[in-house]
């Protein structure tokens, strides 16, 4: 079952999918359907919580990726990064560029426009981005905090 | 599909066991939802069943209930959450730039922690009549040996009050924000 959400990764309905075949089963081996259902439940949950907690875990692991090297680079100069997943599906890479450091009494953060490419090919998707990483402790992390409530919207 | 159905089978259930250990570390707020939701499912299932002997009845009244209250868990996560941007905005509205001012937030539905920081402003940003502000703020762990985690936001005035304006990842960035 460990495997599945691993080779899926990204697909959020394989909970469903688990709790779809076992539910069905489980109705089918007691013939009371709210126990399969229940059971179904519970099943999609678990999935679920697991394959959200992967995904997680490799997007903060890209962001790490970028935000390590922000600390190290000079205003204005461009340097490559790229990310390498333990589980080789979508390993993304691009260029990155501090454009701005934003002094404050609190933390030193700086601005970072970075590009992104999914794959090697010269038609593999790309984007352009800006985000912020702040200073904390030896580290430099991400800092971009959550997008307004009223502009949550489907992402929710 | 094979290695799902296994589930079903005796030896499958320790596996997910290994699996709801895994739910300790994703966060709270989705246990919330899916958990409220299941459960509301599942009684909307036992209720639809008692009175229809009809298994897809049964199962498609269980998973109304069960969208119904996932978007009242969702409703309310998004409101308690909009109480902490709220907080945050309105302690950063009179500060100008490199001030300092505390911040903290009492959630009445205790669904989210009760966190607390610092908050400052960056940068002015003034387009027309409309006034932002780019902000640092620090959120404080309860444990000072966790260390500070600092984030940037952007505040705009709303009429008398202050709001958070951070827009939304671009849609391509969403990953499994979703």
């Amino acid at each position: 079952m460990l495997l599945v959400p691993l080779v899926l990764i990204g697909c959020s309905s394989v909970g469903s999918i688990a709790g779809a075949v076992v539910g069905a089963a489980t109705g089918g081996a007691t013939t009371n359907p709210v126990v399969g259902y229940a059971v179904g439940i519970g099943t999609k949950v678990l999935v679920d919580q697991l394959v959200f907690y992967i995904g997680r875990r490799r997007q903060q692991g890209e962001q790490d990726e970028i935000a390590a090297q922000v600390g190290a680079l000079p205003i204005g100069v461009s340097a490559p990064w790229k990310i390498d997943h333990d589980i080789p599906i979508g390993n993304e890479h691009g260029d990155m560029t501090v454009v701005r450091q934003i002094d404050s009494p609190l933390a030193t953060c700086r601005e970072v426009v970075f590009t992104v490419v999914d794959g090697h090919a010269a038609d593999s998707p790309r984007g352009v981005f800006v985000t912020t990483a702040c200073q904390q402790g030896p580290r430099w992390k991400w800092a971009q905090a959550e997008p307004a409530t009223a502009r949550w919207g489907f992402l929710q | 599909m094979a290695a799902i159905t296994e589930v079903g089978r005796g030896s499958g259930w320790l596996r997910i066991g290994v699996a709801a250990g895994l739910l300790g570390l994703g966060g709270c707020s989705s246990v919330l939802t899916e958990g409220s939701s299941a459960t509301a499912g599942i009684a909307g299932a036992g209720l639809a069943n008692a009175i229809t002997k009809n298994g897809a009845v049964t199962a498609g009244i269980g998973l109304g209930v069960l969208a119904a209250t996932s978007a009242g868990v969702k409703y309310l996560e998004k409101r308690v959450h909009g109480a902490e941007q709220d907080e945050i905005a309105r302690a950063a509205g009179p500060l100008g730039e490199g001030e300092v001012a505390p911040w903290q937030v009492r959630h009445d539905i205790p669904i989210e922690e009760e966190e607390g920081g610092q908050v400052t402003v960056a940068r002015s940003i003034v387009a027309g009549d409309l006034s932002c502000k780019e902000i640092v703020f620090s959120v404080d762990p309860s444990d000072p040996a966790r260390g500070r985690a600092f984030y940037t936001a952007f505040v705009c005035r709303d009429g008398a009050r202050w709001k958070w304006a951070s827009a939304e990842p671009a849609t391509e960035r969403w990953g499994s924000l979703q």
